[in-house]
């Protein structure tokens, strides 16, 4: 299924960008200028300075009874505690938005404690909150990880959509000769990567694109599960480098490949070379990979920034109450007669199966992602070994 | 029938398995039934979804009666889990029969002081492991007659989070069958895989299972350590299926056929196909990736047990290291654990008098769970050591050989 409108949208959606915290002000401030005038921006902070450090950014000071300017000083219940004595101006700053977008670097201070609580916040209105967060590297300690694990299963009882980037994850996408430093300025360019993949069908004019309706419904909706997935590929690499560039994106969860969604965004920009023959080449290869040809929405939209590069952005929902494809019947019941000479396992029980099964069983911490983490001496043994120690696992090329 | 039914329980996260034994009043044992069925509910040692366990091991005990023909009367249970913890704790005592000649009572005495440690709130003893006695200076099995001033005894006491174990207690207890004593897996399971003489020498019995690893450390023919790390075969799996972006089946199905526990010079430029077609949708995997994934987890899983045992500790007391359990099997293992601790490790079964068809390491634990559990327990109500009687395992030997 595909949405048209109108070439000339009557008006913009309200969108705004709120970041929480010094790292997340610091992200911002790389925010590419072309979406300016399109989308506000809101900081929150309890540090003065900071805040004053990023003059194109509206500050909003919070906590100043408690920290008089202060930061947190990497203390999380300070951040709460700020967000507490200010509930009414945070509301007031978030009012009257059709979508809001909230980032934050989680770990320590003030992004930890107050992420949440923003977050709640500004989604009070009714409006879709969407929270892009990365989580620390394994070498900044135990306390820190603990802390970003904390805030983020609190960050997702409240917002409608969590994007998730383990900072850990870029160690794979780095080469080994890159500078320390890259490191972590692609950790804030894969954040914004995930803002500018998200918002940019709504905000850049398209031939085909997803109004922000169409976007609210995909956002909304009870026992889902969402899949997202972003790339940049050289025009004319072909649908298997983009099949391979979605499934390789640290923001996408282990499992994605088997992924059937029930609803399916995709938002394609190009700089303006797409062909008709590869743009319905890569449009139906891209829905056939999440078995999604009943219910899927395409956004295209060109963009001379690109630069002879094609973007793709993957944003996949299943519902796991019950989906509009005809499903497997919840029990399947198989009869003693042919399990003769098979596995005990099935002798005389009932099997239950789901179509989802495999989503289940999948999501940031791999397949023990549904368990809580026990941690051994603080180590969360259960996240890979090569991820904690920042392991490049090499991958064939092509 | 005229013995007691028993069965040996292990409720793996991997099976659920069952063996059925006949016990004579002469303390002969006859294995007349056994059961496998896949577990579920059930996660590093941990009862995770009670019904689901129950459900299995209720299959379970269904199908290894039906297998014996007979009702189970009491079940004997292995456990595991990060929640096991262990303490050494020594007693002396001055002695008292005459002409400084040891008693019994003075044993039991000793016995009970070593084993009068307190453990803290929600824990619970499951295991109390008798070292050697020490008669002045001189290491004594037996003490009982020996001329001496000053008896002392060392024990390793194995206690765990009361709720995990009731749990465990509560499947099988929920199935109508009494649970007559809980046997940690690891002791379970090194009992068997080890020799008398690696015991004598010191040896690690190292158990790699799919959702923890126990070890046990034999010093001079008795444990002195134990333990558990929640790292199995199951987290091998979970980090190829992340590292290598490739679903759960497979990453197993990559692990079993193509996985090694260390990155030798042949693997560099040596690739796997994950489905071998070469069409749409098939991934070229370099062996040294799978390998090095593999090779960090398990020598990290090593150094792990390696730290908790005490590198110097291992270096004077263990000659060797026994490896056993499903992730055991990864090729080059053996290897990677004489690299980490120093020295000879091998891949360690049931012994040759057991049947082939329990001789594999997967029946190692509940074997052993029989084998202590009828034998080895004596210990635990403070008696003092007295001449065994032929072992059931020896037993087994007679009844499941060829």
């Amino acid at each position: 299924m595909m949405d048209e409108t109108d070439s000339e949208p009557a008006s913009k959606p309200k969108i705004c960008l709120v970041a929480v915290g010094g790292g997340a002000l610091k992200v911002m401030g790389r925010l590419d200028k072309s979406l300016d005038g399109n989308v506000d921006r809101i900081g929150f902070d309890t540090d003065a300075r900071e805040l004053e450090r990023y003059p194109h950014i509206r500050a909003e000071r919070i906590g100043r009874s408690l920290l008089r300017g202060l930061g947190c000083g990497g203390d999380e219940d300070m951040g709460r505690l700020a967000v507490d004595a200010d509930r009414n101006q945070i509301a007031q700053a978030l009012s009257g938005y059709e979508m809001v977008f909230l980032i934050g670097c989680l770990g320590r201070g003030f992004a930890s404690g107050a992420m949440a609580e923003i977050t709640k916040l500004a989604g009070k209105s009714g409006c879709p909150t969407v929270a892009i967060v990365s989580t620390p590297f394994e070498f900044e300690g135990k306390r820190p990880s603990g802390t970003a694990r904390k805030a983020l299963n609190e960050v997702r009882r409240v917002a409608d959509c969590v994007v998730e980037l383990p900072n850990d994850l870029l160690f794979q996408e780095a080469e080994e000769s890159d500078r320390a430093d890259q490191l972590f300025d692609a950790s804030d360019e894969w954040i914004l990567r995930a803002f500018s993949a998200l918002a940019g069908p709504l905000l850049r004019p398209g031939e085909l694109s997803a109004d922000l309706a169409t976007f609210r419904a995909a956002l909304k909706g009870d026992e889902s599960r969402m899949h997202f997935s972003t790339c940049r590929v050289p025009s004319g690499a072909g649908v298997a480098a983009v099949s391979k560039a979605i499934f390789n994106c640290p923001f996408r969860s282990a499992g994605m490949e088997r992924v059937k969604a029930d609803r399916l965004l995709v938002s394609i920009g190009t700089s303006g070379e797409l062909t008709v023959a590869e743009f319905s080449e890569l449009t139906r290869a891209i829905t056939a990979l999440f078995d999604s040809s009943e219910d899927a929405v395409i956004g295209f939209w060109s963009d001379p920034a690109l630069e002879g590069e094609l973007e793709v952005t993957v944003f996949a929902r299943t519902s796991l109450a019950g989906g509009s494809r005809a499903r497997l019947p919840e029990k399947v019941i198989v009869h003693q007669s042919k399990l003769a000479g098979k596995k005990a396992k099935s002798q005389g029980k009932e099997r239950l199966q789901t179509e989802f099964d495999v989503l289940l069983e999948h999501n940031e911490r791999g397949l023990f992602g549904s368990m809580d983490v026990e941690a051994y001496n603080g180590i969360d043994l259960d996240k890979p070994t090569f991820l904690r120690r920042g392991i490049k696992i090499p991958m064939p090329k092509g | 029938m005229s013995g007691r039914i028993v069965g040996a329980i292990e409720i793996g996260c991997h099976e659920v398995k069952i063996l059925v034994g006949e016990v004579f009043e002469d303390q002969s044992l006859n294995i007349i039934g056994r059961s496998q069925v896949p577990s579920a509910g059930v996660a590093k040692g941990r009862v995770v979804n009670f019904r689901e366990a129950s459900d299995r091991v209720g299959e379970a005990l269904d199908l290894a009666e039906t297998s014996a023909g007979a009702n189970i009367e009491s079940a004997y249970l292995s456990i595991s889990g990060s929640h096991l913890e262990g303490i050494s704790h020594p007693a002396r005592t001055r002695v008292r029969g005459q002409d400084n000649r040891v008693t019994p009572v003075d044993v039991t005495r000793v016995n009970a002081e070593a084993k009068g440690k307190e453990i803290g709130k929600g824990r619970v003893y499951i295991h109390f492991i008798r070292n050697h006695y020490r008669l002045d200076d001189r290491l004594i099995e037996n003490p009982v007659g020996f001329e001496g001033e000053e008896l002392g005894v060392s024990y390793w006491l194995l206690h765990g989070d009361s709720h995990a174990v009731s749990e465990h207690i509560h499947l099988v207890n929920s199935q109508s069958i009494k649970v007559e004593d809980v046997i940690v897996s690891s002791v379970a399971s090194a009992c068997m895989v080890a020799s008398e003489e690696e015991k004598s020498s010191g040896c690690l019995v190292i158990d790699i299972g799919r959702g923890t690893t126990d070890y046990a450390f034999y010093r001079k023919g008795c444990i002195v350590r134990t333990g558990s790390i929640p790292v199995g075969g199951e987290h091998m799996t979970n980090d190829l299926s992340v590292g290598l972006r490739i679903v759960r089946d497979n990453a197993e199905e990559t692990k079993i056929e193509h996985g090694a526990a260390m990155v030798l010079p042949e693997d560099k430029g040596k690739t796997h196909h994950l489905y071998n077609n070469l069409k749409i949708g098939d991934k070229t995997l370099y062996a040294s990736s799978i390998n090095q994934i593999l090779e960090v987890r398990i020598e990290e899983l090593f150094s792990l047990i390696r730290d908790e045992c005490g590198p110097s500790e291992l270096q004077s007391g263990a000659v060797c290291a026994l490896l056993t359990g499903g992730g055991a099997r990864l090729p080059r293992t053996a290897d990677l654990a004489e690299r980490v601790f120093g020295f000879p490790a091998r891949f360690a079964e049931n012994p040759d008098w057991v049947a082939d068809e329990l001789r594999g390491a997967e029946f190692s634990t509940v074997l052993g769970v029989l084998h202590y559990a009828l034998e080895g327990q004596v210990d635990r109500m403070g008696v003092a050591p007295q001449k065994r009687p032929r072992g059931v395992v020896g037993k087994f030997s007679k009844l499941f050989r060829g």
